[in-house]
């Protein structure tokens, strides 16, 4: 941090930061003229479809291949055998060689006990078994997507069905059919740990409730399918243009599973139609289409179907969560203790960080019990395998802290509010885990949040059918561990001969507006105007590094790389202004394009005047004006030595929000109208109002779905759900009006005291309508989605 | 397979065609190059391949090619250029409407559609007339904005 000297800026300051600025990649969108990886065609181009599992457990006894082999048209068959590799989150498996793995292995030791290790248990396309309704078995590449359609119906495949197992309680029984036979009782990963003396807490406590919450499988729904165009050059190069949220990481996992240099792999990914957090990882069509690229020496497509999309591109974790919560007469949290069930489906994914950071951040974190002890198994079973989803764990965690903390509040009879302020976190606490609290605008949130729903008046003078209800959260701006001990990312800034600027961003825009905010803090930065700088990025070519766009964490982690390069360039810039200007650097500044001298504005140079100069000019040392500027974040690991983090923790900053809810019950139908929705959040600092309003209001649909409609329906280890008519997502017609507020805490770490938000504000949401369902009809619903049929159900139960 | 020989009317060009059987309209188009019709689900279900015919909004994955021979066939591509958008696009770009953009191109056509039948329309009557259109990133609110001022400045 010392390296940064943080530039303040008066907000009255500021040319670009806190301005509604356009999106940069906006006019492309709007004219249709963004290209996402569906839109590469390149000559010869073949297509690519994968044969999936219509068994949930079998060994495969037999593959014949030759009759799709000799179709007209087809080019390509893969099985298992052709790609002798297992792979997992951040980890390739070879069976031919030693493991190679991706972490750096003292701290993957250090971990050990707390973090599980990444778990390489999927071959890209079947070795032996397979093990879910939709696991991939064969691909085949052909001129065309009926040929290749047609191909892998000609596959033969001769299965010996196995005894399945579709609950996570029934795949823990003794006897139950195992899954990956190297685990036993199923169990993928068990988590333990204990911070603070929990019997001591309990003992503490007035009062102790237990409650079990439950949720279930949501589909991230990005509008574009998963998939990639991959395509080897004569020297050994492989390009894939792919939509993920990590091209730096993908680039190191496809090398990895190819077994080639680094440099020879470049991902394009500038366009991402959505993601989510389900475009985090490798997948197996990535090495699959690879694979068939090299085997057919031509350009392969291979873009998932909606169908494919539902069940093979990871969905949220579905958690069963027991929480037991002690708490004084008076309400204050004494102690926190959590059992978690997750139903991690056939392979492992993110399974365990996901699970990880539900269990470190906002369970010991949100209200601070000040003794927390979990245990969490992650339990494989013969079903979709789900990964992380825009929160990672959190709103199932907060689903259940939340919906017990107005449980709570009605048994002590104080106020929802009144309770979460007496618990609110503060500027400078320290977590029982060791998270420290820098900047906290969680009372102010509550506060608002309150007055904008109505909340003393509603709750005073109550409406028949019609409840208020709330929620906080407690979320990190980036998560150090997830690829070793660092939270980084490296930006690059050029000056051209006409001074005009090249931003290099290692960030991958996944539509939240990242690239914009990144320009702004450019332009800022650098005192030049915002139209002359030229964003790039989603090209791992570039002089960049970023370890990807999640966990909140682009514009907090790239934010400050991006500042740091602008700062970089800009004393350089100044350095050739001074030559010019005669008069030391340290006496000119810049601000909209001019370089000027602080003590005279009127003696000035136009950024064009300075770059001819360096590039055409007397300006003898010739270099080009290049600022490249890194960040890590001060956050820190686990630290086995004292069973906890040092401070701050995984993340360098802290986000917290409230959001509050006012819905219409039919308790005759159980059906649920919301009303009004509120956002109230602590966001460091404004970049683009419109852009993080963007980033909530989107959040909200995703939550809303979340808590009442959204599903993926398994039934026997099948997935129901092929297409939106079977999966309810909330038209434009369903939304209610939301009302966002912004609270400023200018964060000590972030860019300009920004902090990240684009996963917030789709955490409290389930919980929030849960109370305020409660506070309508009195129906306490614990399993989501919250379905007509379980608040009836729920009310039934009352009487 | 038979193929047959069309001629399509495309954002007011004529284009010789070969169709495929049962051919649906997204792919003609894709193939020859209006990359501006998304592909998502297939069924009619979500609005990324929206194009106008003679001026109203259909899905065009659920729409047969040969069915379109004959209209007036509106792609994004037909409206402006980046450089030089229209009033309804650059009120998307103004307020926000867009995010990852892939259900951009569907938004922006149904919205031309609705204000050139009804040039005021109530928020209500956009939120109606869009709800055939998924977008999982901006909750709405953005995209009705820029609808109601784009009517607003007509």
């Amino acid at each position: 941090m010392s390296e940064l000297a943080r530039t303040e800026l008066k907000r009255s300051d500021a040319v670009y930061l806190g301005k509604r600025i356009s999106r940069v990649d906006g006019p492309e969108k709007v004219a249709g003229q963004a290209k996402y990886y569906d839109d590469v065609t390149l000559p010869g181009m073949l297509i690519a479809k994968i044969l999936r599992s219509p068994v949930s457990h079998a060994r495969i006894l037999r593959i014949d291949t030759s009759k799709a082999e000799s179709m007209t048209g087809v080019r390509a068959v893969l099985t298992g055998k052709d790609i002798p590799l297992r792979f997992g989150f951040n980890i390739v498996e070879h069976f031919d060689v030693e493991k190679e793995k991706t972490i750096p292995s003292e701290e993957v030791a250090a971990l050990r006990g707390l973090m599980p290790e990444p778990r390489p248990d999927k071959p890209p396309l079947a070795i032996g078994k397979v093990r879910y309704v939709g696991d991939d078995i064969a691909a085949v590449a052909a001129v065309d997507e009926e040929t290749a359609e047609d191909a892998l119906s000609l596959i033969e495949v001769e299965y010996e069905r196995l005894p399945h197992v579709f609950e996570p309680v029934d795949a823990m029984k003794e006897g139950a059919p195992l899954i990956h036979e190297e685990c036993p009782g199923n169990i993928a990963a068990h988590l333990k740990g204990e911070w603070g003396d929990v019997e001591q807490g309990f003992k503490k406590a007035d009062f102790v409730f237990e409650d079990t919450f439950k949720t279930q499988h949501q589909a991230h729904c990005s509008m574009e399918t998963h998939g990639c165009v991959c395509n080897w050059d004569g020297q050994g190069n492989l390009t894939v243009w792919t939509s993920i949220q990590v091209p730096h990481m993908l680039k190191r996992e496809i090398a990895r599973a190819l077994r080639i240099p680094h440099s020879r792999v470049k991902i394009l990914s500038e366009y991402v139609g959505g993601a989510f957090g389900s475009k985090t990882e490798m997948g197996s069509y990535h090495v699959i289409c690879a694979y068939l690229a090299k085997k057919t020496r031509c350009p392969v497509k291979l873009r998932f179907t909606r169908e494919e999309e539902f069940f093979a591109s990871g969905c949220r974790l579905p958690f069963t969560t027991t929480l037991k919560t002690g708490v004084t007469r008076d309400g204050r949290v004494t102690a926190r203790q959590v059992t978690i069930v997750i139903d991690k489906g056939a392979y492992m994914m993110q399974g365990a960080a996901v699970a990880f950071y539900a269990l470190t951040v906002p369970m010991p974190g949100l209200y601070k019990p000040p003794a927390y002890k979990f245990d969490a198994k992650i339990v494989y079973t013969n079903k979709l395998p789900p990964t992380g989803f825009r929160g990672f764990g959190n709103p199932q965690a907060t689903f259940a802290i939340e919906s017990q903390m107005d449980i709570i509040a009605e048994k002590l009879d104080i106020d929802p509010v009144e309770l979460r302020l007496k618990n609110a976190n503060q500027p400078g606490d320290l977590t029982v885990s060791g998270f420290q609290v820098s900047s906290c605008g969680l009372t102010e949130c509550i506060q608002r949040a309150a007055k904008a729903i109505g909340w003393e008046e509603k709750r005073k003078n109550k409406l028949p059918n019609r409840g208020v209800g709330l929620a906080c959260l407690f979320h990190s701006s980036g998560e150090r561990g997830a690829y070793g001990d660092c939270d980084n990312a490296i930006a690059t800034v050029k000056m051209n001969d006409d001074g005009s600027m090249t931003l290099f961003i290692g960030a991958q825009e996944l539509g939240t507006g990242s690239l914009t905010g990144l320009t702004q803090i450019a332009a800022e930065t650098l005192g030049c105007r915002i139209e002359d700088i030229k964003a790039v990025s989603g090209n791992t070519d570039l002089p960049t590094f970023d370890l990807g766009s999640y966990a909140s964490r682009s514009l907090f982690i790239s934010g400050n790389a991006v500042k740091a390069a602008a700062d970089n360039a800009k004393n350089q810039i100044l350095k050739i202004a001074a030559e010019l200007l005669t008069v030391p650097a340290e006496e000119l500044d810049s601000r909209e394009g001019k370089i000027f001298v602080k003590s005279d504005p009127n003696k000035s140079l136009t950024f064009k005047e300075v770059a001819m100069h360096a590039y055409y000019g007397k300006w003898k040392e010739r270099d080009m004006v290049v600022g490249v500027g890194s960040w890590d974040a001060p956050s820190t690991l686990f630290d086995p030595k004292i069973g906890k983090w040092k401070p701050p923790g995984m993340a360098a900053t802290y986000t917290f929000g409230c959001q509050a809810v006012e819905v219409e019950v039919n308790p005759e139908t159980g059906n649920v109208k919301v009303l009004k929705v509120v956002t109230a959040h602590d966001v460091g600092r404004v970049i683009n109002p419109t852009l993080l309003e963007g980033q909530l209001e989107g959040a909200i649909h995703q939550g809303l779905g979340y808590a009442l409609t959204e599903e993926i329906r398994v039934e026997d280890g099948k997935t129901l759900v092929t297409d939106f008519r079977d999966y309810f997502l909330r038209r434009a017609s369903d939304m209610p009006p939301i009302e966002t507020i912004l609270v400023e805490t200018n964060d000590p770490y972030g860019a300009y005291g920004l902090k990240g938000i684009g996963e917030p504000a789709m955490v409290p949401v389930a919980p929030a309508v849960a109370n305020a369902i409660y506070h309508a009809i009195g129906a306490r619903v614990t399993q989501l989605p919250i379905t007509r049929e379980r608040v009836i159900k729920s009310l039934e139960k009352n009487d | 397979m038979k193929c047959m020989q069309s001629k399509l009317h495309i954002n007011g060009y004529d284009y010789d065609v070969i169709l495929k059987p049962h051919e649906n309209l997204r792919e003609v188009l894709r193939r020859i190059g209006f990359k501006g019709v998304k592909k998502s689900c297939d069924v009619g279900g979500c609005g990324v391949c929206t194009v106008l015919l003679d001026g109203r909004p259909v899905y065009s994955c659920c729409t047969f090619a040969a069915w379109a021979e004959g209209k007036q066939i509106t792609t994004v591509e037909g409206l402006a250029s980046p450089e030089e958008l229209d009033l309804i696009q650059r009120n998307f770009v103004e307020k926000g409407a867009s995010q990852c953009g892939f259900c951009t191109p569907g938004l922006v056509l149904v919205a031309e559609a609705l204000l050139k039948r009804n040039p005021q329309p109530s928020e209500a009557e956009v939120r109606r007339e869009i709800a055939g259109n998924i977008c999982r990133c901006t909750g709405y609110v953005k995209v009705v904005d820029a609808i109601l001022a784009a009517s607003k400045k007509r």
